[in-house]
């Protein structure tokens, strides 16, 4: 099995010394000065690069501190063309088995439900997600077959457009791998963290049975472009919380019932080691539950949508759906069981 | 100076080229972290049980002294096997006053039929502050009792709480799949049953006394999962030998042996071993991983799961003659008549890590063929499920390869149901990949007809020989097979497969589905367009004495009429507890060696 041990790059690069110019002899001190400082800062560098390449384990920083302890999702705009056409209250839906691709509907009268005709080009969907401006990104996730989830296009993320409401491939992401027959799935959660403006894709995309190659990237969405990745995971449901020692991001295993998180800095990026959260499990619960979707309410609570999930195609027909909460625990940044329901 | 200054320069230049060796390549505005490495754990997947029920029964005389007294509570008005052993006379009261309370019996039968459902008693304990309700407030001043009552058929806990005083029921509860903690007499069986089992002393490689098994009432994981596929009750008796633990799965609904697993005791903290974790993978380890060789009645072969074909086999032969390259089953299309475009195309194989929408949970079976008490070759079987068949919508299917000591060899499958509906049409797509180069040919009615391109018939209109042939495989070095399809002659409840014949040219550069192929068609298309077709171009390439591949899609309509269904399954009551009666619809013609 190739090793998935990788040199981790820098988090931030140096900063480079000015041009050097020339100086009056009786300055020269000043050159002794300036090249201690970048000695020191080039050992650092290297000290740094050394140890993590002889651990495994990424360079300790510290996360964001955070005043404000709570949720960064707020900012989630309805689609502008979902407004002009009158709809009140908006919910999106992927889990139709009669339809292929997504539908908007209206919770205040049932009956309003659009399609665009562009919203079925990505064949079956997944994760579906708004942003500030009302543009709503979504990814693809096959359905029993993959006649309309071809594996090599599940990478890509698509982006409904706020004004027309048209549907459009936004960014094909990067993937450490060709998909493979064991793998048919690529995309599977989406998270937005309104403060830096990023958006969080989960991706298992060239993972097989031996190999965990999945990613989560940041997506700087006013650039629109991957800001950073965070390599080697095979993540389900993902979402950020400010905590009281900082930004994260929490994420479930894909591969098991876990939820783990990693510290981000002032700007999304991923920073420090990643952090073992807990195991899913409740009284009544099977024990083997994923965490699909991960979320975060005003009152300090994870909220997890669990699910089966072995990466196979087989249908969750009649599985009910399963929401453990938990509630984050100050003291010491961590979260405690809370409550197990099933619907 | 000039010198100092030299050297700074060089200094400088050194320090730039490092920290340019130290930064990421490609974009500077991307930074990826990568996670450490965590070296995969080997593990040992363990073993699945495949002992006889019976013969356990012989080992251990309290296994079957208990059928007898499961059968005989069966028998009675109401249907509880009650507690017995070490009760205290309140115990004994509480339990007595529990069993004859309308609503504590009330799902001990069945709700249509009124058949007994096998339930039993596990537990009397006096209550505790914690067990009290606002409904059993009052006992917090007398003295209670709550007897636990399990039902196997319903994986449902019946608690009832009795004030044993005024001799009243004060309260009774029902907790839907959930069980509660089992008695010492069924721990101490379920001991037995893990200590006599020959896949744990195997694994031991002694024969364990029942004593030596520690946890033996702790269920194989929380309530609700059990043995998750089997919805029975199981517990995990562990025998420890230094720093690891043998897991054995007992099902103690039926009393036989799920499995068993080793485990680290200092390093796992893992949940615990179930029934699924556990077929899930040893399948995947032992069939989706690596080819089995299999060599029998002259026969020769390799299989292999795959991740969306189901159960492969390659290089087959006979008699040290090439037959097959390889076979496998692409696809199962489903179709609902009476919904409009609604069905599924569901793809078969390995349980983890596929692409499979119906999985393998067990391995594959090889067996005796009999036919007038003679083994006239052998069989090789795979089983797929939907995890919650037979509810509707959920599908079983059943793949078999027979090979038979006089060269024939038969390829086939069947829908065990149930599916969504009573207007299912099934269409299964084989692959056949024939050995060597050859020529294809239809009966005309009086002689073979040789197809000289790509093509495809449909069965019914294609004439059928004397003794029941409709195609003919000649190879180029001579001898070949002709191909009977199923009409209902087999003697396997199959009622004819009405195939499309597909026959298209091998071609090594291109994907024609050699490999592992993703969904081959669409679930309901009604005619020739289920797939093959694709490789069938718009000027079908001549086919005379190449190398062939022969895909064979039979047709089968399910029926749920009653004393007539096919393709189809339903639940019945067998020893007080559901089991699924099942009508398969096999599928697939049998090639004859030309002589």
């Amino acid at each position: 099995m190739p090793s998935k041990r990788k040199r981790k790059p820098l988090e931030t690069a140096p900063t480079l010394p000015p041009a050097v110019t020339r100086q009056a002899p009786k300055r020269w001190w000043i050159w002794w000065a300036v090249g201690a400082g970048l000695v020191l800062i080039v050992a650092l560098i290297v000290a740094a690069a050394v140890t993590q390449r002889s651990t495994g384990q990424a360079v300790v920083a510290t996360a964001v501190p955070t005043t404000r302890i709570g949720t960064v999702s707020s900012c989630r705009k309805v689609p502008r063309f979902a407004t002009a056409a009158g709809y009140q209250t908006v919910n999106f839906a992927s889990d139709d088995r009669a339809i292929i691709g997504l539908k908007m509907l209206d919770a205040s009268n049932p009956q309003k439900v659009y399609r665009h005709p562009s919203w079925s080009m990505a064949g079956s969907l997944g994760p579906i997600l708004a942003d500030g401006q009302g543009n709503v990104f979504v990814g693809p996730v096959p359905r029993i077959n993959l006649i309309d989830n071809p594996p090599e296009q599940q990478n890509r993320l698509y982006k409904v457009d706020t004004n027309t409401g048209v549907m459009a491939v936004f960014l094909d992401l990067p993937a450490p791998a060709p998909s493979s027959v064991e793998n048919p799935y690529g995309i599977l959660g989406l998270a937005i963290d309104c403060e830096t403006n990023s958006l969080y894709v989960s991706s298992v995309f060239g993972s097989d049975r031996t190999t965990e190659r999945g990613r989560i990237f940041q997506i700087n969405l006013t650039t629109g472009k991957v800001a950073a990745q965070y390599a080697g995971t095979d993540a389900f449901g993902i979402g950020v919380y400010n905590t009281a020692r900082g930004k994260r991001l929490y994420f479930g295993s894909a591969r098991t019932p876990e939820i783990h998180s990693i510290a981000l800095d002032q700007t999304g990026n991923f920073v420090g080691s990643e952090r073992f959260e807990f195991r899913i499990s409740a009284p009544g619960a099977s024990g083997d539950d994923k965490a699909r979707r991960i979320s975060f309410s005003e009152q300090g609570e994870m909220q997890i949508n669990g699910r089966q999930f072995d990466f196979n195609m087989v249908a969750n027909t009649y599985q009910p759906r399963l929401l453990y909460t938990y509630r984050y625990r100050l003291q010491d940044d961590g979260w405690e069981y809370q409550s197990y329901q099933v619907n | 100076m000039i010198f100092h200054r030299a050297s700074w320069t060089v200094v400088l230049l050194a320090c730039l080229l490092l920290v340019a060796c130290t930064l990421p390549n490609g974009p500077t505005t991307t930074t990826t972290q990568v996670r450490p490495t965590i070296p995969p754990t080997p593990i040992d997947p363990g073993i699945l049980g495949t002992s006889d029920a019976a013969e356990l029964r012989r080992r251990i005389p309290a296994l079957a002294e208990r059928d007898r007294q499961i059968a005989a509570t069966l028998t009675q008005r109401i249907p509880i096997l009650a507690l017995r052993d070490g009760l205290t006379s309140e115990q004994q009261a509480a339990q007595e006053l529990a069993i004859i309370e309308p609503r504590f019996y009330q799902y001990t039968r069945d709700s249509r039929t009124g058949e007994a459902l096998r339930s039993e008693v596990f537990g009397i304990y006096p209550t505790r502050e914690s067990d009290l309700t606002p409904a059993t407030a009052a006992c917090k001043a007398t003295t209670c009792y709550r007897v636990e009552l399990y039902n196997y058929a319903l994986n449902l806990t019946t608690v009832a709480v009795v004030d044993l005083p005024k001799r009243q029921i004060v309260d009774v509860t029902y907790l839907t799949d959930t069980q509660p903690d089992i008695p010492a007499q069924l721990s101490a069986l379920a001991a037995q049953i893990a200590a006599n089992a020959p896949e744990v002393i195997t694994a031991l490689g002694n024969t364990p006394n029942a004593d030596q098994a520690v946890m033996p009432n702790t269920k194989t994981s929380l309530n609700a999962s059990k043995c998750e596929r089997s919805k029975h009750l199981c517990v995990a008796p562990t025998f420890l030998v230094g720093d690891r633990a043998l897991w054995a799965i007992v099902d103690l609904t039926e009393g036989t042996l799920v499995g068993a697993r080793w485990t680290d005791l200092g390093a796992y903290d893992g949940p615990r071993v179930t029934e699924k974790q556990l077929q899930n993978d040893i399948v995947a380890r032992e069939y989706c991983e690596k080819e089995t060789g299999l060599e029998r009645s002259g026969w020769n072969m390799k299989y292999m799961l795959t991740s969306s074909d189901g159960l492969r086999i390659s290089d087959v032969s006979f008699n040290g003659q090439p037959v097959m390259r390889n076979a496998k089953l692409v696809d199962w299309h489903v179709t609902y008549s009476q919904r409009q475009g609604f069905g599924y195309s569901d793809a078969i194989g390995c349980p983890v890590f596929s692409q499979a929408a119906v999985i393998a949970i067990g391995p594959p079976k090889v067996s005796d063929l009999q036919q007038d008490g003679q083994t006239v070759g052998f069989s090789l079987t795979q089983s797929y499920w939907s995890e919650y068949w037979p509810q509707p919508c959920n599908y079983n299917y059943e793949q078999t390869y027979e090979f038979y000591t006089d060269g024939r060899f038969r390829i086939k499958a069947a829908s065990l149901g149930r599916g969504c509906g009573n207007d299912g049409m099934y269409r299964p797509v084989f692959r056949i990949a024939l050995a060597g180069p050859g020529s294809f040919a239809q009966w005309s009615g009086s002689d073979w007809q040789t197809w000289d391109t790509e093509r495809w018939a449909l069965e019914q209109n294609v004439q059928t020989t004397p003794d029941g042939q409709q195609f003919r495989f000649a190879a180029q070095v001579g001898g070949g097979y002709t191909i009977e399809p199923g009409r209902g002659q087999f003697s396997d409840g199959g009622r004819g497969d009405n195939a499309y014949v597909y026959v298209t040219r091998h071609d090594a550069t291109r994907d024609d589905g050699e490999a592992d192929m993703i969904t081959i068609g669409p679930c309901c298309n009604e005619d020739y367009r289920q797939g093959p077709e694709k490789f069938i171009a718009a000027n079908p390439a001549p086919i005379t004495n190449t190398e062939l591949i022969i895909w064979y899609v039979p047709q089968l309509k399910n029926d749920d009429t009653p004393g007539k269904e096919y393709c189809w399954a339903n639940s019945v009551l067998e020893n007080g507890v559901y089991t699924t009666k099942v009508y398969p619809c096999f599928a697939g013609p049998m090639f004859v060696p030309i002589k």
